[in-house]
């Protein structure tokens, strides 16, 4: 080995550096002058259009390019996702009038880069609006999860229930992170989506008995959507093979809030598993039906510490239930004293 | 030897090199995550996991309340701030009972991990989610098992009391988690210096490079250490070290692997490789990965002293855990981790150092006694200098997509600090960390820098 020999690598890692080093400064310096410039155009945005809302009227003669620029379309969709009422009925005006929802409609048909197409969804169902329903319909079988969940986004905001059975699909087909945005999606659909929801559960979770990710989560929906008419197939879904749907199906049920349930749960605090009798605890918590009260007590001795502070907790919801923590504040064990002490002290109502 | 003293320099540079375009491929994923995957959804919905966020403080009275404040305006739905006074001897602990109108009350105390003795647990009468925890002193790693005993929800953030958290850091973290919930059972953020930033009510609202040429070339490692090489091993879930100043748990796999080790000085990088090991030996699926956009801010050493120290202790903490996962080294039952990274992470900070320490005695008495050519050693040093720049300014690029220090005067100090840090200051590094390895002194468990704390750093 020569110096001759190691002179092209020395001279080609010099110009490496080099070339990054001009690389970088020029980078640098677009970036600065980018980002100033969307800064400006966004601020301008967001006078104009708050001007517009401000009176109620939208000027003649629009500038061309504001349908063109990402920029005006972010700065519409941050506007009509918290404006309601004339205000929205202004922005989808002003949309329509800048013949935005048609390019973005076919931008989202057409365009190649899946990217693109996404941005593009997304701002439509912002807009909402119904004539783009079939289009959410055909957007939702798209190669692209986040043209899917903007597709999902605008039938949720239509209100379209049709979308719901392909919804509950997509809990199972798509991958954790965009089958949760899709429970959100089914969420947003409100107490509407219930039957559609209670009827999977019954013909599809009840018959195969298997817990999976879309069983568990259409369980959490429903009891997040906190409707009476759910409880029938949520006390059966309590005898499922599966913890995890037995724990999911007691948080729904106690997320339900009817004294209905509380047989149903008081049998489940003898489960095998001390994470149902842990939920169970909760969810008498939430109900607050005095006739919990003494299923509550025997879970204090449990042998989870989990279900002994959870129907604690849950005692201490409960009128009578604090006045039984009061007196084993001065008599229990202990671990039920300091138990006791704890939730009424957070409950407001003495403890120290 | 002495030619072998330099190849390694080469080789070092190129293994940089290769995880900093692994590294480059990963962040490229990230940012198309980050702009369809619409994390912010996860703010109005019910699905998102509750977080706990420890912060062990000792003798932070400066600062605490003032970082206890901007964490509580963390943008994520549910969380609760758990502070760890560990036997502090200034006022850390009145001070924070006066500012969130702490009270004492008895609460049951779970022992999932052994602690020093617990005197007292408060909890704000304010509307915040704050619990403090009163404890005997034992040390950082035992004021975060007690956070971790205390804690109520099911993922912990392990941080420090003297950093700033971004307002979504916690949200973009959870997002990962979320990503693959069953699997993912750590998440590390990305730690940036905060000297000379600009902290308006508990947030940065500019970032800056600092006033001294120290404090810039610190930027610039951090850089490259959280742009340049962890997103690259992240994508092959090979990370070794999830950083102290912010850490996402699992709090089940915490407690099964007993939390942090006392007294450890590496305990962040203890901690990471126990959890791979324990996880790899019960043949578990699993995900450590990293966060690029999960960002948070802290203080670095602005004298040389406190620096010196900082990586005398690091570097200890490191020798320690080379003495405790040695088993691993090369041993197939651990995949990727044991045959790649952890070798190439112990040669290359372990044994690197070393190796070019005995290089400034070796090659210069070659050099003088006529036994490497001159021309020779020189070509070599500018190859291993021009990829070491390359490689600091490729970190740059990458760390582009952040967005930080956008001015074009920012851009020139930072190439000149890329091209400068190799004559002298990466020698002091390395005198630093051969200084490690031999005694000295004795307590390294809590860092002694000055504080000015979160709110002092408006500018």
């Amino acid at each position: 080995m020569t110096s001759s020999t190691l002179l092209p690598w020395v001279i080609g890692s010099a110009a490496v550096a080099v070339l990054l080093t001009a690389v970088l400064f020029v980078v640098k310096v677009a970036h600065h002058d980018l980002t100033r410039r969307a800064g400006d155009r966004r601020a301008h945005y967001i006078g104009a259009v708050g001007e517009i809302l401000a009176r109620r009227t939208i000027p003649e003669g629009l500038p061309v390019g504001w349908s063109d620029d990402p920029i005006f379309h972010d700065t519409l969709s941050e506007f009509l996702s918290i404006v309601a009422g004339e205000e929205r009925r202004i922005l989808t005006e002003l949309s329509s009038r800048l013949g935005l929802s048609d390019r973005l409609a076919s931008r989202a048909r057409h365009l190649h880069r899946s990217a693109a197409r996404a941005e593009a969804v997304h701002h439509l169902a912002e807009l909402a609006s119904p004539a783009h329903g079939p289009l959410f319909h055909q957007l939702f079988g798209d190669r692209s999860p986040h043209v899917r969940l903007g597709a999902a986004r605008g039938l949720a905001r239509l209100g379209d229930l049709s979308a719901v059975p392909r919804l509950i699909q997509a809990l199972a087909a798509e991958r954790p992170w965009i089958a949760l945005r899709m429970a959100d999606m089914l969420l947003a659909f409100g107490p509407s989506a219930v039957p559609n929801l209670t009827k999977w559960l019954r013909e599809i979770a009840l018959v195969s008995l298997q817990g999976n990710r879309q069983t568990t989560q259409v369980i959490r929906v429903v009891g997040l959507l906190s409707d009476p008419a759910a409880e029938p197939v949520l006390q059966e879904l309590l005898d499922s093979p599966d913890p995890l749907v037995r724990m999911r199906a007691a948080e729904a049920l106690g997320r339900c809030g009817t004294p209905g349930g509380v047989a149903h749960l008081a049998a489940a605090m003898t489960d095998a598993d001390w994470r149902v009798r842990a939920q169970v605890a909760s969810s008498l918590g939430m109900i607050r039906d005095p006739s919990a009260l003494d299923v509550l007590v025997t879970g204090l001795h449990d042998e989870s510490w989990w279900v002994r502070q959870n129907s604690a907790q849950a005692m201490a919801e409960l009128p009578a239930g604090r006045e039984r923590l009061r007196e084993m504040a001065d008599e229990g064990t202990d671990e039920i004293v300091q138990i006791a002490h704890y939730q009424l002290a957070l409950a407001g109502r003495g403890g120290s | 030897m002495s030619l072998f003293i330099l190849w390694f320099s080469i080789a070092m540079q190129g293994y940089l090199l290769a995880v900093g375009l692994a590294s480059w491929l990963e962040l490229r994923r990230h940012r198309h995550l980050g702009k369809f995957d619409r994390s912010a959804d996860m703010l109005s919905s019910a699905t998102t996991p509750p977080v706990s966020i420890i912060v062990p403080a000792y003798n932070e009275a400066a600062g605490i309340v003032d970082s206890v404040r901007s964490m509580s305006m963390l943008s994520y739905p549910r969380f609760e701030i758990v502070i760890v006074n560990d036997g502090s001897t200034d006022e850390t602990l009145d001070r924070m009972i006066e500012a969130f109108r702490m009270e004492a009350i008895s609460t049951p105390y779970r022992g999932d991990i052994a602690t020093a003795p617990v005197r007292a647990i408060y909890r704000s009468r304010l509307p915040l989610p704050i619990i403090l925890v009163d404890k005997e002193n034992g040390g950082r790693a035992d004021a975060i098992n007690t956070g971790i005993n205390v804690s109520r929800y099911p993922y912990v953030l392990l941080t420090d009391a003297d950093v700033v958290l971004d307002g979504y850091c916690l949200l973009r973290a959870m997002r990962h988690v979320l990503e693959d919930r069953q699997a993912t059972v750590a998440v590390g953020g990305n730690v940036r210096p905060l000297n000379g930033a600009n902290v308006e009510y508990g947030k940065v609202t500019k970032a800056d490079l600092g006033p001294t040429l120290l404090e810039r070339t610190q930027v610039l490692e951090y850089v490259r250490s959280f742009v340049a090489t962890r997103p690259g091993w992240s994508r092959f879930n090979t990370m070794l070290l999830l950083s102290g100043a912010f850490g996402l748990f699992r709090r089940d796999v915490l407690t099964e692997v007993g939390g942090l080790s006392r007294g450890h000085l590496g305990e962040d990088l203890d901690l990471t490789m126990r959890i791979h090991r324990h996880l790899r030996d019960q043949k578990r699926r699993y995900r450590i990965v990293y966060a690029p956009d999960a960002v948070c801010w802290t203080e670095v050493p602005n004298t040389r002293e406190v620096l010196s120290r900082q990586r005398i202790r690091w570097h200890r903490g490191l020798f320690a855990a080379v003495r405790d996962f040695a088993p691993m080294l090369g041993n197939p039952r651990y995949g990727g981790l044991g045959l790649v990274a952890w070798p190439l992470f112990m040669l290359f900070e372990f044994v690197a150092p070393i190796i070019e320490f005995i290089g400034w005695f070796v090659i210069p008495i070659s050099l003088l006694s006529g036994r490497l050519n001159w021309p020779v050693a020189l070509s070599l040093l500018l190859i291993a200098y021009f990829i070491g720049a390359a490689n600091s300014l490729l970190a740059l690029l990458l760390d582009e997509a952040f967005g930080y220090f956008s001015r074009p005067i920012d851009a020139l100090r930072l190439i000149g600090v890329a091209f400068l840090e190799n004559l002298g200051m990466r020698q002091r590094t390395v005198w630093w960390r051969t200084r490690a390895l031999w005694g000295g002194r004795s307590s390294w468990a809590w860092g002694n820098m000055q504080r000015r704390g979160v709110a002092n750093l408006s500018n």
